[in-house]
């Protein structure tokens, strides 16, 4: 367990990254793909080691996302396709492929689709020929893939069992589709991934002893800490920006904070961010039941989606406008509703975890 | 997918049986919007979004090119004034279709009704004619005269809708008085249609120390002297429509480009928002059936856990409830639109009873020089403008208590079935590619322009909770009476 003096200094310093590097960079970040990737934004990422933090129980990964997500989400959503990869690397015993792939331990930016549900059907498809596998199929939404050098992907063997697979980006055969355009999170570079003939040694597959959707779904809940901390990051930097707002606008001869109808849609935001926060700290230091757990980030998600339209709407047009950045905000938070799946998908997962104790998918 | 009229509307299919002509224009403008929506608005809607979010200066010429061609713009103008005669409630079913496509499109298609409907409410029949006769011949040759309406400020935005507000509002721009006519300084902004209009409706008070009193309707062209287009935004979403700030830098405007009418605060914002509120609800309608239906086709051809999302019951009730709330905020915004039809600014416009009229009347006497100097006359303009002051306060109220309450409860719906799209598609909504989180993107704004949804409710709570005592129960004007094609005729030289 990491002391608090250490997380402080871990907030403080990403705190000072997203006000020196992030907030010089939201406009490129967020007309990416039409603009090219800050590259400094993502080499001071590297530099200051967040891409080699893990979910490790201390609380360090989601206070940087968190902290950072307060700047810009999208860089942290890249952090968290990385560790997503390099953690599903390490569960299954295999970081000496991370060496395998780059030369250099913990340093390749890995790329993880970290919106897919994590037992949903991939169009990945792979088959054993010999000391190979044979790679078909396609990735969507792969996070990181346009950057990456390697990728590590949800899929399925021939006989329907899942697998875990990870792959050079340079393989032959892998098509990285142009980066997409999406709702928000807009900056982390995504795009589909094609696979046409890949062959690779049959050592990258890297499902546990457990299998590959066990594999997955391990790591998934050990990033549930993190994600939550990005809602929390994001909502709780539209909080202040619609604070601000409200003392700073006057209607009807006093400012807005002062209208009842303004404090009350500030509460709802402060009653969402502490529990966006709570959720973030439990789910990141706690071994929680699961159904707590889904339960804590099911609605984290969604909270902290609905609340950043209430921080666009107390900013009224100006909140509608890219400047004043709660637009981005609002749609950062509703791309955050999906990361480890769609909110209804989880739902069913709860009950499953809180009536039939997990036996039913 | 493609619901029969009746299915849609059956309030208005059960009043066509009583008024045959009235259900055939809502049909009419349904059939033609719906075929603009299939063959411009669907092709088109992601590139041009993608485009503008590239250049914010981008404007979508061939889909401006091709409203004019199908007479969109000027469908709600009056025969007498050059355009298509269909009031505003039978055309507020194509602002659903065509909106149900893109909802920017539809605001770039649609925003001069607000002008032409704030130039109504001054009962200025002259500069109606200007300005719908500039609109529809420009039109007819490929290049309408679009028009905008400026009315927020940079520190003032709701409240300058708002009499009550008004009154304290952060005004910094106005229309000074000089001798021969008057000097606009200040600025507007988030004015949509802003860039591309050629004629721009300013409402600046005269004095802005008492904007209640002194607050008119100022038409500027764009090429005057002083006049100038600022930032174009970078918007979340509609970015087919263009915001941008207006700019008048001590710019002169003649006597006459002040509108004849009283002061705007009260009953003319109130008539002008009345109708327009009804139009903002009817896209609320459009973006929740936009959501619907990418929501139901993406469900038919995915899977999920080895079945189509389809087949999963809490897809289906997912799915239910984006139909309902369609019909919900179809209910709504039809209801206003009646309103707005029997007690509001449309009763005078466009009731029945004129377009009646004018269906008589051949177009070519319509556009006789008779009829037109006719129509800007003196006389013409103070018989209007007589009928504006006969509406009783108690049906403005009505009529702007259905509007309030249609906006607010269709744009709220309109985003939630976004939020249940997404939820449906998952990841794939998240694309840009699969049209759903432009819906997403486009609909917040539904919830701030023509007053925010807060100070909708209170207007609700005005005009239909807490009404003035004094104000008479409302009395319905019966679509298509002679009384006040007579009142109109009366007020005829």
């Amino acid at each position: 367990m990491i002391e608090n003096t250490e997380l402080d200094l871990i907030r403080r310093n990403v705190a000072r990254f997203g006000d020196d590097v992030v907030r010089p960079s939201l406009d490129a970040l967020n007309h990416y793909p039409d603009v090219a990737l800050p590259e400094r934004l993502f080499g001071t990422l590297t530099e200051m080691g967040l891409f080699d933090l893990s979910a490790d129980g201390s609380g360090a990964l989601s206070v940087a996302l968190a902290t950072l997500s307060a700047a810009a989400a999208a860089p942290a959503a890249s952090v968290l396709a990385h560790v997503m990869g390099r953690e599903l690397l390490t569960v299954a015993g295999r970081e000496s492929l991370l060496g395998v792939i780059d030369g250099h331990a913990f340093r390749p930016t890995l790329a993880y689709p970290i919106y897919a549900e994590t037992s949903g059907p991939s169009p990945t498809r792979v088959r054993r020929v010999g000391n190979e596998i044979a790679i078909d199929g396609t990735a969507r939404l792969v996070v990181n893939a346009p950057v990456a050098r390697a990728l590590v992907l949800p899929a399925l063997e021939a006989d329907g069992t899942p697998a875990v697979l990870a792959i050079e980006t340079s393989a032959a055969g892998v098509r990285i589709g142009d980066p997409l355009l999406t709702l928000g999170m807009r900056g982390c570079p995504t795009a589909d991934v094609a696979f046409d003939g890949v062959r690779v040694p049959a050592d990258r597959l890297i499902a546990g002893p457990s299998g590959g959707a066990a594999l997955v779904d391990d790591v998934a809940r050990r990033l549930r800490g993190p994600v939550a901390a990005i809602c929390a990051g994001i909502l709780g930097s539209s909080l202040h920006a619609a604070v601000a707002y409200a003392k700073e606008r006057h209607q009807g001869g006093r400012a807005i904070v002062e209208h009842q109808e303004v404090r009350s849609i500030l509460a709802r935001m402060i009653e969402d961010h502490v529990l966006c926060r709570d959720a973030a700290e439990r789910l990141s230091r706690g071994v929680l039941p699961e159904p707590e757990a889904l339960a804590l980030l099911v609605r984290c998600k969604e909270r902290a989606a609905h609340a950043t339209c209430d921080g666009v709407q107390l900013l009224g047009g100006y909140g509608y406008m890219e400047d004043y950045g709660q637009e981005r905000r609002m749609r950062d938070a509703k791309q955050a509703q999906c990361l480890l799946g769609r909110t209804e998908w989880l739902r069913q997962r709860l009950t499953s975890a809180f009536v039939d104790g997990g036996a039913r998918p | 997918m493609n619901p029969s009229f009746a299915e849609m509307y059956p309030t208005l299919a059960a009043l066509g049986r009583r008024r045959p002509r009235m259900l055939a224009d809502f049909e009419r403008a349904l059939r033609i919007a719906r075929r603009f929506r299939r063959e411009h608005i669907e092709p088109n809607a992601l590139a041009i979004d993608r485009a503008v979010m590239r250049d914010p200066t981008y404007v979508a010429e061939e889909i401006i090119a091709a409203a004019a061609r199908e007479g969109l713009f000027g469908m709600t103008v009056p025969k007498a004034f050059g355009g298509g005669g269909m009031s505003f409630g039978t055309f507020i079913v194509a602002l659903e279709e065509i909106g149900a496509g893109c909802l920017g499109l539809a605001n770039l298609i649609g925003v001069h009704g607000l002008a032409i409907a704030t130039v109504a409410a001054t009962g200025d029949v002259g500069a109606m004619a200007k300005v719908s006769r500039a609109l529809t011949d420009g039109e007819r040759a490929g290049r309408p005269a679009l028009l905008s309406t400026a009315i927020t400020e940079p520190g003032a935005g709701t409240d300058v809708e708002d009499v009550d507000l008004l009154r304290t509002a952060r005004l910094t721009c106005e229309a000074r008085p000089v001798r021969g006519g008057y000097r606009l300084r200040g600025s507007k902004v988030f004015i949509s249609n802003g860039s591309i209009a050629r004629t721009h409706v300013v409402i600046m008070p005269t004095n802005r120390e008492r904007p209640v009193e002194t607050t008119f309707a100022f038409l500027v062209p764009s090429d005057t002297k002083g006049f100038s287009v600022g930032r174009i935004e970078h918007k979340m979403g509609q970015r087919a429509c263009p915001a941008a700030e207006l700019v008048f830098d001590d710019c002169f405007v003649p006597e006459s480009a002040r509108l004849h009418s009283k002061a705007l605060p009260g009953r003319r914002i109130e008539l002008v928002l009345g109708a327009t509120r009804g139009g903002v609800a009817a896209w609320g309608a459009a973006v929740a059936r936009g959501a619907y239906e990418r929501a139901l086709a993406y469900a038919e051809t995915h899977e999920i856990d080895g079945a189509r999302l389809v087949d999963h019951q809490w897809v289906q009730i997912k799915l239910a409830d984006m139909a309902r709330n369609v019909m919900l905020a179809r209910a709504c915004y039809v209801e206003a639109t009646l309103s707005n039809e029997l007690f509001g600014l449309s009763s005078l416009v466009s009731g029945g009873g004129m377009q009646d009229l004018a269906r008589i009347v051949p177009q070519r006497v319509l556009d006789s020089a008779a009829v037109r100097s006719l129509l800007v006359s003196r006389r013409a303009r103070e018989g209007f403008q007589a009928s504006i002051e006969q509406l009783d306060a108690g049906q403005i109220d009505t009529a702007s208590a259905h509007g309030a309450a249609a906006k607010v409860s269709a744009t709220d719906i309109g985003m939630a079935n976004c939020h249940i799209a997404l939820d449906v598609l998952g990841a794939d909504g998240l694309r840009h590619d699969q049209g759903v989180e432009k819906l997403y993107r486009d609909a917040k704004l539904l919830q701030i322009y023509e007053g925010t949804n807060q100070l909708n409710r209170l207007e609700v709570y005005k005009r239909a909770v807490h009404r003035k005592p004094e104000r008479a129960e409302p009395r319905p004007r019966p679509l298509g009476a002679a009384a006040r094609e007579r009142e109109m005729v009366r007020g005829q030289p």
